[in-house]
């Protein structure tokens, strides 16, 4: 008990020192330059952000934001769960997949935002995008995991005519579970971030990204400030959430 | 009894079985003995399907349990979960590590478990299934003394109590006859030797005779 306390306390104090020497330099910064038009100060920006926290637009264009960011990675987790049981049964798939794969992750983001802006809409365009950069990143992670299971423990179940069901449901679910799980939370947040960035470059109406756009059009960086620390801890929030499911593996970690 | 005939069996172009035939008893315990690769764990995956070959196999195979040379079990199940991830049933876990002295282990999971006493969870998962043939992949190599000898006591164990035909390949002398009813001695794809083992302990007298010829074949 008292190892996991002293644990929990060294884990809180690191991220809170960095937070403290961010804050300090922010501080230090904002006072030197003396300018709310480049950089305004925390207490301003804390302000803009109570400001916007009251603001129903505000929170029209975040659940936007948010809910577009769920949907585009419900598609890109789904697709690349389907690709990698594809990929593991066929090795055609697999092969197949590969450079396609590779092809995508080569694809420069900001030109494909543009080129999807102008095929499509503002509001479809930031979901493909995050589609196409977080599938690949998916798919290449949970390939590795499924085929990086022991070949000997399958061996074992074929030697002992393991049902393929008891296969899937005690080996195979189990060992890439903490990657499927951890790979959400990571993965909604480079969406978010993702997202955010589509949102800005398409000027979507009523989305975080729009709003920080039209701050950095009429010069208000305190509001933009405000979105990006909402950005970050919404963010940070995604991959908190993904760490409580730890007990549920509790073999890899005793 | 179990008969293998005209078995063939090639690693690209390196033949490690060219017509070999075995037959052997059920109920029997048979050891392979040979060097490092002179085909021993081929032979047990023939038996146990896991490779493919040329040939027939004859006899009443219809489950096969395996003790290989590593634990072989699943970090994210517990010790009783890996024996009924085989079996299919809780019934008659409990009983068989009772019998090996494992009973307070059953809810561990196998990271909490020293290396032999996950030997023995693969031996209890082994004799758990309802096989008629059990394979064992030099299941004593690398232990300490002490360890290995506990291990051969908790095998006898279980065997009497549960005597399915084995198989198993080793390349210690001491091990198989300890352990054997039948010695074959394997070379180049060919038996070489081919020895029945004395069953009663008036007759243990023998086994130096038995060591020395067994070991005249090695030497040779």
């Amino acid at each position: 008990m008292m190892i996991k306390t002293k644990s929990i306390i060294i884990n809180l104090i690191y991220p809170l020192i960095m937070l403290g020497l961010i804050m300090l330099i922010w501080a230090v910064a904002a006072k030197q330059i003396g300018s709310e038009f480049i950089l305004p100060s925390i207490p301003d920006t804390l302000i803009q952000l109570k400001k916007l926290l009251l603001l129903d637009s505000f929170w029209l264009s975040y659940l936007n934001t948010i809910i577009r960011c769920f949907e585009s990675f419900l598609i890109s987790f789904s697709f690349a769960i389907i690709f990698t049981v594809i990929s593991k049964l066929y090795r055609p798939a697999r092969l197949l997949l590969s450079p396609l794969v590779s092809v995508i992750r080569a694809l420069p983001t900001m030109a494909i935002i543009l080129l999807l802006v102008i095929w499509t809409n503002s509001s479809i365009a930031p979901l493909f995008i995050s589609i196409i950069v977080i599938f690949p990143t998916l798919y290449s992670q949970y390939l590795g995991e499924i085929t990086g299971i022991d070949s000997k423990l399958l061996e074992m179940s074929k030697v002992y005519k393991v049902p393929r069901t008891r296969t899937i449901t005690k080996l195979y679910i189990p060992q890439m579970l903490p990657v499927i799980v951890s790979s959400i939370g990571s993965g909604l947040s480079l969406t978010l971030k993702l997202m955010v960035a589509a949102e800005v470059l398409a000027q979507t109406v009523n989305s975080i990204g729009g709003m920080m756009q039209t701050s950095k059009v009429y010069f208000e960086i305190g509001q933009l400030m405000a979105l990006t620390i909402i950005t970050v801890i919404t963010g940070l929030i995604f991959e908190i959430t993904a760490t409580f499911f730890k007990p549920l593996w509790r073999w890899k970690n005793d | 009894m179990i008969k293998l005939e005209n078995i063939t069996k090639k690693y690209n172009d390196k033949t490690v079985y060219n017509n070999f035939n075995l037959n052997f008893n059920e109920g029997e315990i048979l050891c392979v003995l040979g060097a490092s690769g002179s085909g021993k764990t081929t032979l047990l995956n023939i038996l146990a399907g896991i490779t493919d070959f040329q040939g027939k196999i004859k006899g009443s195979i219809n489950k096969i349990s395996y003790i290989f040379q590593e634990d072989r079990l699943l970090d994210n199940l517990t010790v009783k979960q890996n024996i009924s991830y085989v079996t299919g049933t809780d019934k008659g876990i409990s009983e068989i590590l009772n019998l090996i002295e494992m009973n307070s282990t059953e809810n561990l999971y196998p990271k909490q478990l020293s290396g032999g006493m996950k030997r023995r969870v693969g031996m209890a998962r082994a004799f758990a299934y309802p096989s008629n043939l059990l394979l064992m992949d030099e299941p004593f190599s690398n232990l300490d003394l002490n360890l290995k000898i506990k291990l051969i006591k908790i095998f006898k164990t279980l065997w009497k109590n549960n005597n399915k035909t084995t198989v198993f390949v080793t390349h210690d002398l001491d091990e198989a006859i300890m352990l054997s009813d039948r010695i074959i001695m394997i070379e180049n794809g060919s038996i070489i030797e081919d020895l029945i083992l004395p069953k009663t302990e008036k007759e243990y007298d023998s086994y130096p005779d038995i060591k020395k010829q067994l070991l005249s074949k090695i030497i040779k």
